[in-house]
């Protein structure tokens, strides 16, 4: 059986919950498959959903920044609990996506089709053009360690896919270990960090040898604003330029991840 | 007034749309076939003509052997490359209305 796993622990700045129902309801529309939605009673507030659940405890990997190019506000991040996926996914082949990945297509059903048991995305691109995303191609620039993204993670039944989330736990558990080997910064825990390590581990510490999705994300990134023309079509405003030249673009039935979570927030809530 | 401004000064990012459209396309044509993943191009589509309906192996995307039907690889990624490069004339046209 195929499925998709979504964490959603909120906070007090993001309805985590809303907008992996948001997120759930388009893999439905556009995968036409089942959505578990891993989360708290803290989170759910009482609310239904058509969408399976399964309640764990947040976990905490420290406090981030949301939307530095607005303000410095941080708030406690609850992304801690990904490396529960293996023993929580009910489903033979799993693909495990942040509740801010904008599924408009059905790309991602490719991945069921693959003998892979475990991989991720490692190239990306920023769909605006303005390459806001050089930055985040090693996760260390002493150790040259590839940066692979947690956003859609793909598994299936396996001792490998077993052993790399067995490994994630690990990482998280000694993440001031692992951020002296690598040269990371020790606060917050990312799950992009932890991922690039486990894979490059488990797949013989030879980052050639990683099967990564064998395409490039569409990232956008957080300074950019968000407006639905219809459910497959998205305006995304952003600037450009030392004098802030404010442009647009138009994406049509395209997957991307976007980090903005309060321009996000606009369009579920409506 | 400054959203109204900004509004109309905003213009369409021909550049970045042409790019975003190549990416969004060239993934369009990746599939999954008997386990392993292809990529349709032009040159794949050539050399499967050489052969009618037999089995051949090939190497996938992650340069694993994979065991294929020639002919049903090759219906399939024709398939594929005439509806994602037509999709991709047609978006690329309506794009270029944009102002």
């Amino acid at each position: 059986m195929k499925g998709v796993l979504i964490y959603a622990f909120n906070n007090s700045s993001i309805d985590y919950f809303r907008q992996a129902v948001w997120c759930a309801d388009r893999v439905n529309r556009y995968l036409d498959l089942p959505v578990t939605i891993v989360t708290d009673e803290l989170s759910i507030k009482n609310r239904k959903t058509t969408h399976s659940i399964i309640i764990s405890v947040a976990s905490s990997g420290g406090h981030r920044v949301y939307n530095p190019s607005v303000s410095n506000k941080s708030d406690i991040w609850y992304n801690g609990n990904r490396f529960q996926s293996y023993d929580l996914s009910p489903y033979e082949q799993t693909i495990v996506l942040d509740s801010d990945y904008v599924v408009s297509s059905d790309q991602l059903l490719t991945l069921y089709d693959t003998s892979i048991q475990v991989t991720a995305m490692k190239n990306v691109y920023d769909i605006t053009g303005r390459d806001g995303f050089t930055p985040y191609r090693s996760i260390s620039d002493s150790r040259g360690l590839h940066h692979y993204w947690a956003t859609v993670l793909y598994f299936n039944r396996s001792q490998l896919a077993q052993d790399f989330f067995f490994m994630m736990d690990m990482i998280k558990k000694n993440y001031s270990h692992y951020s002296n080997i690598y040269r990371f910064r020790t606060t917050p825990f990312r799950n992009d960090f932890a991922v690039s390590i486990a894979l490059t581990t488990v797949y013989g510490h030879s980052p050639d040898s990683v099967p990564v999705i064998p395409w490039r994300m569409a990232n956008v990134f957080n300074d950019v604003g968000l407006t639905a023309i219809d459910d497959d079509t998205f305006e995304l405003a952003y600037t450009t330029g030392v004098d802030k030249m404010p442009k647009k673009i138009i994406t049509n039935g395209q997957d991307f991840h976007f980090m903005n979570k309060f321009d996000l927030a606009k369009i579920y809530e409506n | 007034m400054s959203d109204i401004v900004t509004r109309i000064r905003t213009r369409f990012d021909h550049a970045a749309a042409k790019k975003s459209l190549k990416e969004k396309y060239e993934s369009k044509m990746i599939f999954g076939c008997n386990g392993g993943l292809f990529k349709s191009t032009p040159e794949m589509i050539t050399f499967l003509n050489l052969y009618n309906n037999e089995d051949i192996v090939l190497l996938d995307l992650y340069d694993t052997p994979i065991k294929v039907n020639a002919a049903d690889l090759k219906d399939e990624m024709q398939k594929r490359w005439y509806e994602q490069m037509n999709a991709w004339l047609v978006e690329w046209t309506e794009l270029q209305k944009q102002r």
